[in-house]
């Protein structure tokens, strides 16, 4: 029968003693207690060992509270009259910890408890950790990141509780332990080495599953952080007479929609001793990935990863479906949020002039060189193909024919707050790389500006002047208003049709294949971009050196993703959509879907696109003969552009218009010249990009001047 | 006691550099390592003619399977099923361990291991039966 009459100041003492010795088929060698005692002891420190294991591994204030000093401190003579107790290691059931004050008070009040209320069987010890969130300010805000990484906000006021007007915050229960000492004995009654050798594995079993569970992870964390971690963890044992109704249980979800469940248990197998079987059951949740960030961090109604790449869709290839559509509505999404409207742009931008007049076929943006394009000119169709610039670097590879959809349908977007600050951002008042930019960066498109942290100011924009450094670095983008006519190429995977080949395409990197004369081009640099630029103002510059401007353009850095998608595109793979095979690119799994339709389709398009391409490449080379007039040829696609080119002194204007390749992954680069002063047209036609996911056509828009027009 | 115990720390950092050569050369498909605990029993209780044998109890095998991954994706796909694999089987183990304790020879001292234990490599060509078979007739020649 248990002794309950142990009053608590012995019982550390006496606990603390070392533990048995059993050889093999002998006694136990310490003094012989009567085997009662004996037993009693064992389960005794049973209880503390559970404790410290537990604690030991939630409990960051463990080690700076371990019980007794040092043993630098043994040779001190302190003047209170209080013992010095060395510190000495718990060494019960062969796994050895210090003895910490943490749970000292904590068990001790459970041992009380135990003795009062019940005569002979010894309560279950109830160890709850809870997270303790009282020590958030204002400021901070608690987050909970779920199955799919995606961080959610906790709100604690909202969640459980009857007290609505309570405002202080509730603790969320991560984990409870309990352990019990049951009735009826075991039959035969264990020998005690066999309990001791049984409880050395089981001790060893439950210092390794402590550290395996949720919260053990959470602990890491806020052990990590240390002083700056607001988030704690809090513990106690639970007591019959303790009520905790306001925290929120372990079973209470705290974000909505995982399909994991919210909680989880474990039994661990029961160890008989002559006083009765222990048996220990821990129920815990099974999302404990709690983060504390700064309100002033957290952009209102934004998705944290609004700007990363969604590696996040990679996970669940079996949600691939869904995933899909959750990646086509985001891009929706960031379509309409292509800021349309630039009121004050940053200080250091030049801003020779606006133009006033947008039509529903372009962004509606001030933009210092672009002219809004001559709705006169404009087919039918130009005006159901809204597009705008976009800044190649922005462009996520692994969804490059969704590109084409971004582009369309711009409309009359309203700038969301956010954007406008990723705008601001681009446009650092000492760096002047984005200067003509603005307008055509659409952040809907960065796939990660995060990873590139690159200028926008990206390729797509050209300027006439040769001065096109499409660089990562600062210094080097100088879009200069001279004037007019910037011609921004087509979007990456898109070859726009080119008609007037005499302007530069940021794209330019793609046409590798008409890269003849430079050679590989990809790899160069920023270095040689003048150089190569030159190079391409020929005026034959139909077919050569179209790719010249290829590699400026890019930061060909291998872990950059343009630069992946660069090179892909040079690789001139025939199309997917065009392969019956699936392959392992990332839209296999789009194109595998839809491949008849958009055979079909895309083989459509292939054909009217090679006629346009027959169309501008006479254009240009009329262009080439000096006339200046640019005649369009009635492109059963795209938009129709013109452009002006003053002439420029050094270089030639160096706008190269991408053409439509065979495999519609590359384009071409042509070089246009600028024939007449003033301004020439630019006509552009921009072919259907072809969308596989979603299958649609959707047109690239290029920049468009209208100023005076020729033909 | 066996929690921070440098000298176990040595033999399995040891043994897992082994393991990771051994991988390596033999093309870096699949590889096994085994945990075994012994014990020394003598065969009689008569301590004159006793001889004194070493007995495996316990075996522990570990397979792991490598696989090359292509592009970023896959490997961090990969890397999140290994994360769980892993989980799993350090689940699993304690499962085990606590399912049965009754094999165990009595513990007779306060080491951290009171056991003598070997870690062992098969080579390739062995499977773990053949394996096996050579420990529980020959435990004291290492595998």
């Amino acid at each position: 029968m248990y002794d309950m009459h142990r009053t608590p100041s012995n019982s550390s003492s006496q606990y603390s003693a070392s533990p048995p010795y059993y050889a093999a088929n002998q006694p136990p060698i310490t003094p012989n207690p009567p085997r009662q005692t004996r037993a009693d002891q064992i389960v005794q420190n049973f209880y503390t060992k559970v404790t410290q294991v537990v604690t030991h591994a939630r409990l960051i204030q463990y080690d700076s509270q371990i019980s007794g000093r040092g043993p630098q401190n043994a040779n001190i003579v302190l003047p209170s009259r209080q013992p010095i107790h060395p510190r000495r290691p718990n060494k019960w059931f062969n796994l050895e910890l210090w003895d910490s004050d943490v749970y000292k008070d904590g068990l001790k009040s459970w041992r009380q408890a135990s003795q009062v209320s019940t005569g002979t069987v010894l309560l279950p010890m109830i160890i709850e950790f809870f997270l303790d969130v009282s020590d958030l300010n204002q400021n901070q805000i608690l987050f909970v990141t779920d199955e799919i990484l995606r961080r959610q906000k906790v709100d604690l006021h909202k969640m459980g509780g009857s007290n609505e007007n309570n405002k202080s915050s509730k603790n969320i229960v991560l984990e409870s332990w309990q352990l019990t000492l049951s009735h009826p004995l075991p039959d035969p009654l264990p020998e005690l080495p066999v309990v001791y050798k049984k409880s050395i594995a089981f001790f060893r079993t439950l210092y390794a599953y402590v550290r395996l569970l949720p919260a053990y992870r959470l602990y890491r964390r806020i052990r990590k952080k240390k002083l700056s971690s607001a988030l704690k963890i809090g513990y106690r044992f639970v007591l019959p007479t303790s009520r905790f109704h306001d925290d929120i249980g372990i079973d209470v979800p705290i974000i909505e929609g995982e399909s994991r469940p919210t909680s989880a248990d474990y039994k661990f197998n029961s160890i008989d001793t002559p006083l009765g079987v222990l048996s220990l059951k821990v129920n815990y949740r099974t999302n404990c990935e709690f983060h504390v960030d700064d309100s002033s961090e957290v952009l209102i109604d934004m998705d944290e990863n609004y700007f990363t790449p969604t590696l996040a869709n990679y996970y669940q290839p079996e949600e691939q479906g869904q995933r899909e559509e959750q990646r086509q509505q985001e891009k929706s999404e960031r379509r309409k949020s292509v800021p349309t409207s630039l009121k004050t742009p940053p200080p250091g931008f030049p801003h020779p002039g606006s133009s006033p007049k947008h039509t529903n076929n372009q962004l509606n943006v001030d933009i210092p060189p672009i002219r809004t394009l001559s709705p006169s000119r404009s087919n039918p169709e130009m005006k159901e193909h809204n597009s705008s610039l976009t800044f190649p670097k922005f462009y996520n590879p692994s969804s490059s024919t969704n590109l084409g959809s971004n582009f369309s349908r711009r409309g009359s977007h309203t700038l969301e707050p956010i954007m406008q600050r990723e705008y601001s951002s681009f446009y650092s008042p000492t760096g002047p790389n984005v200067t003509l930019v603005k307008p055509f960066k659409s952040p809907s498109l960065s796939s990660s500006p995060v990873n590139h942290d690159m200028m926008p100011p990206s390729p797509t924009l050209l300027d006439r002047m040769s001065t096109l450094h499409l660089h990562r670095s600062p210094s080097q983008l100088s879009f200069q208003q001279r004037g007019t006519p910037t011609m921004s190429s087509s979007v990456k995977s898109t070859s726009s049709a080119g008609s007037l080949p005499k302007f530069s395409s940021s794209f330019t990197s793609f046409t590798n294949r008409f890269d003849k004369t430079t050679g590989s081009t990809t790899r160069e640099r920023d270095g040689s971009f003048s150089s190569r630029r030159r190079s391409t103002n020929r005026s034959d510059g139909s077919t050569s050196d179209r790719g010249s401007l290829n590699s400026s353009f890019f930061t060909l850095d291998p872990e950059d993703d343009v630069g992946e998608f660069v090179r892909m595109c040079e690789r001139r793979e025939p199309l997917k959509m065009f392969s019956k095979s699936p392959t392992d690119s990332d839209d296999a799994d789009g194109t595998t879907r839809n491949l008849s339709g958009s055979v079909y389709r895309t083989q459509l398009q292939l054909s009217r696109f090679q006629k346009l391409k027959e169309t501008h490449k006479n254009l240009s080379e009329s262009m080439m003969t000096g006339t200046g007039d640019v005649i369009t040829g009635s492109p059963s696609s795209g938009i129709s552009l013109r452009v002006h080119q003053p002439k420029v002194d050094d270089d030639d204007m160096f706008f190269t218009m991408s053409e439509f390749s065979d495999d519609k992954t590359t384009s071409a680069v042509n070089n246009v010249s600028g024939p007449t002063p003033g301004s020439s047209d630019l006509l552009v036609d921009q072919p259907a990009v072809v969308d596989n996911s979603t299958n649609n056509v959707t047109d690239v828009t290029i920049v468009v001047n209208d100023a005076n027009q020729n033909g | 006691s066996a929690i921070d115990d440098p000298e176990i720390e040595k033999v399995v950092d040891e043994k897992v550099e082994q393991f990771v050569r051994n991988l390596e050369n033999h093309g870096n498909q699949k590889g096994q390592i085994s945990v075994t605990f012994h014990e020394k029993k003598r065969t009689t209780r008569n301590a004159w003619f006793s001889k004194e044998e070493d007995i495996c109890w316990e075996q522990w095998a570990v397979t792991i399977t490598t696989v090359i991954c292509h592009t970023e994706r896959d490997k961090l796909r990969i890397r999140k099923d290994m994360d769980r694999q892993l989980s799993t089987c350090l689940f699993n183990i304690i499962r085990y361990v606590n399912d049965k304790k009754d094999h165990i020879p009595p513990i007779t001292s306060l080491d951290a291991n009171p056991f003598p234990y070997q870690i062992a490599i098969p080579p390739t060509n062995d499977s773990w039966g053949s394996m096996l078979r050579k420990i529980l007739t020959d435990p004291s020649q290492p595998v």
